[in-house]
């Protein structure tokens, strides 16, 4: 059954594509049009549409229990320590690939009709591609090095292409605080590597894996070794808050917005920013072992949740508002990471990729249809633009799924999350006192959740349910949207109202969670363990009725107070009073807090070190030495020169008296040493 | 033979070279440092002759032989340094050495 | 005992030949013209060369004197008398960067002398007399001398011969062309200027 497959092959296709457009674009960077268009989108959208295919397939080879574990060559090996680069292939990666290289591909075909126009088209091409190549490489590493080469190839196509268009200034600003704020992440990361390999004495998953389930617990296991582990769990999660855009780490990823829509889809919604929530559920066995980081990981995804629930309120920007929403489903996942519920966590992340996809897609399609104008105070009345109803359509999908309302895939996942936070343990140690902090936890994200209701129906009330606020002008120059980007939004438009239907107990539809059980449910059932003694294997199966209809009146809730608020259009100030799209007043502080608080931490105090180091280190310490350095060899060398330039028979002199005191440097220090011996024989004399 | 002190003879070999070195150095006339040059190699080759004689046998003639060498080479030296004293002091008509020093440039 | 004779005899010729040595390098040092100069340096190769058959070189004293006294200082005469301006009359005798000049010689001087004085020098009773018929084998007899790998110095001396001759050609190219460039009216000059031409 478990026969052998290439793996290699899901990765190689993407990167045989990143390298033909990235060649295809330097030869056609000098010709007026660039490389053939129709040539390079065939390459870009066939491979990542074959390595789906080949995921297809390996998991067709895939037995339940078995993972297909590939070591393809010795990375390298080192004393007693051997890493080798591996492969893993199992029912978690199967279902993270699944729909990265599904969703990756319709967003690759999107890309084809947004970004027709534009010169770079071959290199963005070339960069989604490699893209896609290091995600798969990130998902399907078999051990946390290889990973860490998907992690950090996706952070620099993710810094590649929020540059993109490096024209302007700011965006490339927002690449380099992406790149910064994950290289944190990234430290993070490796640190948490390294301790790990300090206690297990491996990186491989399953050896992981086979040492979490042989080790000592409890008291057996000497505080040192424990400490380790702690570490490496808080320190892995770091990096995952840095590429999952969580509290501390988060501010880079609304300023992503600066990157093509489709880029913004791809990574900064469906894909890599949930890689920190597939690390946590990949490293589940250390997770579990440590229930004080998962508790950690529970109130960072609450706050974040909230966090970013409240800023999507204040932005204007469609994009942003977008961005903020996806921070805070991030949060959501996390929360559900920390009560254990690795399972629902991901079946979020999966909703989410087609939800999330769907409503960045559409608003690019609106973007797109309106020459790049991003701000909502500018549109309203949308559906009724002749080109926009396909926007229109997949948007209203979009906003459905998001809000929870009963019936889309949003409604399925939030809910289970609520579940298992309402009914999961999460034990917080203030002082002496143990608090079971999970209730508390789900009642914050039930309100979150109809702050969601709220922001995302805002969008929508901005952007089509409102009296229209564009101008003559504009109207009769909104582009339609081209076939080609077209399908992929109905596709996915379909997936978010049809995915949650994989996990729906109501109908006694299970396949994700029956799916994913053989590699995610030991360890749930250890975290639960851990979370609260005496409740091993005590996951929620059965709906909890109250629950589903508290978040749908919650919903429901935040829909109307939504469609009363902003009937008329945007409250606050005009787009002509106040012409950027960033919020204004309290709007601002509340989502510049995390900005300035890095201001205030960080930037100030490295500014000012850097200004003491320049002065005292840099320009009088190492910069005095060296001017005095060059000043005396100046002057020594200036005086000399006079000497040497003088006379020839000066120099020969001098040259004679050179080799008259080599001479005598022998009679002269035998001398020293004779009077020296002399002396110390009168001093012995003497006493 | 006769058994000359070889120190003596070294210093006489040691008191021309400085004499001939003195010369090099303390006059400007081009003919007279040439002629420094001359009674310096002079001096080596005493010296030569002076350490051969503290050799056995046919060893004893190694010293001897080096000087008839050194004499060669000194004519092709005197020879070559003539012209070149013919040539410079044509160009610039003085025989002060330190008339030549142009190299600082 | 006639050893001590010889070797009072020989003791007494050294210390003259070495003074007369001395006195014409001093005679070299202070002399106020070139010429004067050449003939002072004419007498300390004389001088050197008696050394030579004094140390038991006699060979190359008569070496010393051919060349040395005969053809190289007849040559530097030869130049100087033909260059009338030898002696510059603008060019002081010595100057004050003479006084260091001077000096630093001696200190070389007392190194070498110290070095020397702390080093015993025995004489070799074994060492060779290097007269003609000593020297000639050891210079071309390519069978073995005793104590000798028995080389020679042919090569040495050929190429040696090569040297003079390019020195000699080098020597007239560039006093040639000197000659050539200078318009220079006097007896001397022209016989030189026709004796190159005549040379071709």
């Amino acid at each position: 059954m478990n026969s052998y497959f290439p793996l290699w092959l899901i990765a190689a296709l993407p990167l045989l594509g990143a390298i033909l457009n990235g060649a295809l674009s330097l030869a056609g960077a000098r010709s007026a049009n660039g490389p053939s268009k129709g040539f390079v989108s065939l390459i870009a959208v066939a491979c990542p549409g074959l390595s789906f295919a080949f995921t297809l397939a390996a998991a067709s080879h895939l037995s339940a229990t078995a993972p297909m574990s590939q070591s393809l060559w010795t990375w390298f090996s080192a004393g007693g320590f051997h890493l080798d680069f591996t492969l893993l292939f199992d029912r978690l990666t199967s279902m993270m690939l699944l729909f990265v290289t599904g969703i990756g591909t319709l967003i690759h075909l999107y890309s084809v009709g947004y970004m027709w126009n534009d010169r770079g088209f071959a290199r963005f091409m070339a960069y989604m591609n490699l893209f896609m190549f290091s995600m798969i490489m990130l998902v399907l590493g078999g051990n946390l090095p290889v990973t860490f080469m998907g992690w950090e190839g996706v952070g620099l196509c993710s810094y590649l292409l929020i540059g993109f268009w490096h024209h302007n200034t700011e965006y490339n600003d927002a690449a380099r605080k992406a790149f910064v704020m994950n290289r944190i992440g990234d430290l993070g990361f490796l640190l948490g590597a390294f301790a790990l390999v300090q206690v297990c004495g491996s990186l491989d998953y399953l050896d992981i894996r086979g040492w979490f389930h042989n080790a000592p617990g409890g008291d057996a296991m000497s505080p040192s070794t424990h400490g380790w582990i702690k570490a490496a769990a808080l320190l892995i999660f770091l990096g995952c808050t840095g590429k999952s855009a969580q509290i501390p780490l988060l501010t880079w990823l609304p300023d992503a917005m600066a990157g093509p829509t489709p880029v913004s889809a791809l990574i900064h919604a469906a894909t890599m920013v949930t890689s920190g929530v597939y690390l946590v559920a990949r490293l589940g066995d250390l997770y579990s072992f440590v229930p004080e980081v998962l508790s950690v990981i529970l109130v960072i995804g609450c706050l974040t949740a909230i966090f970013g629930a409240v800023a999507g309120l204040f932005q204007n920007d469609i994009k942003k508002a977008l961005a903020y929403s996806t921070v805070s489903q991030l949060g959501f996942m996390f929360m559900a990471c920390g009560v254990g519920a690795y399972d629902v966590a991901l079946f979020h992340v999966f909703t989410h990729a087609f939800f999330k996809a769907t409503l960045f897609l559409g608003a690019g399609a609106i973007i797109h249809g309106l020459h790049h104008e991003q701000d909502m105070r500018r549109m309203g009345g949308l559906h009724k633009l002749k080109g926009m109803f396909v926007a229109y359509m997949v948007l209203c999908f979009g906003w459905y799924a998001i809000l929870g309302l009963p019936g889309g895939s949003g409604f399925v996942s939030k809910d289970l999350i609520l579940e298992r936070l309402w009914h999961g343990h999460a034990a917080l140690t203030i002082g002496s006192s143990h608090v079971d902090i999970a209730q508390i936890v789900a009642v914050a994200a039930l309100i979150t959740a109809l702050i969601t209701a709220i922001y995302m129906t805002r969008v929508m009330m901005l952007t089509f349910w409102s009296p229209s606020r564009l101008s003559d002008e504009a109207k009769h120059h909104v582009e339609g949207t081209p076939f080609t980007m077209a399908l992929p939004l109905i596709i996915l438009g379909a997936g978010s109202m049809g995915a949650g239907y994989l996990w729906f107990e109501p109908m006694r539809l299970d396949i994700f969670y029956e799916y994913l059980k053989p590699v995610l449910h030991p360890n749930e059932m250890a975290a639960a363990g851990g979370l609260a003694p005496g409740m091993e294997g005590a996951t929620v199966v059965q709906t909890d009725w109250l629950v589903t209809f508290m978040a749908t009146v919650g919903c429901i809730a935040g829909l109307l107070i939504a469609v009363v608020v902003w009937r008329k259009g945007p409250t606050g100030k005009s787009a002509e009073a106040h012409p950027s799209s960033d919020p204004t007043g309290f709007g601002a502080s509340w989502t510049w807090a995390f900005d300035r608080i890095y201001h205030v931490l960080v930037v100030l105090p490295t500014r000012w070190a850097s200004l003491i180091l320049y002065w005292l280190v840099e320009q009088a310490l190492i910069g005095g030495i060296t001017y005095a350095i060059a000043e005396l060899t100046a002057y020594l060398g200036d005086g000399y020169a006079t000497i040497q330039r003088s006379r020839l028979r000066t120099s020969l002199v001098l040259s004679v008296a050179g080799a008259a005191a080599i001479l005598w440097i022998h009679p002269i220090t035998d001398g020293i040493r004779y009077a020296s011996s002399a002396l110390s024989h009168i001093l012995s004399l003497l006493y | 033979m006769t058994a000359i002190d070889p120190f003596h003879v070294q210093l006489l070999a040691a008191l021309l070279f400085t004499l001939g070195l003195m010369v090099v150095l303390a006059r400007r006339n081009i003919f007279l440092v040439l002629m420094g040059v001359e009674l310096m190699l002079n001096a080596v080759n005493l010296s030569f002759v002076g350490f051969s004689q503290q050799l056995p046998g046919a060893q004893s003639l190694w010293g001897q032989l080096t000087p008839l060498f050194t004499i060669a080479i000194a004519a092709a030296e005197a020879c070559v340094g003539l012209a070149m004293v013919i040539c410079i002091t044509r160009g610039k008509d003085t025989v002060d050495s330190d008339a030549f020093a142009d190299m600082k440039e | 005992m006639p050893e001590n004779i010889d070797h009072l005899i020989g003791t007494v010729y050294f210390g003259l030949f070495a003074l007369a040595a001395l006195l014409c390098s001093a005679g070299l040092l202070m002399s106020r013209h070139p010429l004067n100069g050449a003939v002072y340096l004419i007498g300390v190769m004389l001088s050197i060369s008696g050394i030579y058959a004094l140390l038991g070189s006699p060979f190359l004293g008569v070496i010393q004197i051919l060349v040395y006294a005969g053809a190289i200082m007849m040559l530097v005469v030869f130049v100087i008398m033909v260059l009338n301006q030898a002696q510059d009359h603008r060019v002081p005798r010595f100057d004050r960067y003479s006084i260091l000049g001077a000096l630093m010689p001696l200190a070389l001087l007392a190194a070498v002398v110290q070095a020397l004085h702390a080093q015993p020098m025995p004489v070799d009773p074994h060492a060779l007399r290097g007269d003609i018929a000593a020297i000639a084998p050891a210079m071309f007899d390519l069978s073995a001398m005793p104590g000798h790998d028995g080389h020679g110095y042919y090569l040495l001396f050929e190429l040696i011969g090569v040297l003079l001759l390019v020195a000699v050609v080098a020597a007239v190219m560039l006093a040639k062309r000197t000659l050539e460039s200078t318009e220079t009216p006097g007896g001397a000059m022209a016989e030189a200027h026709g004796a190159t031409h005549d040379g071709h």
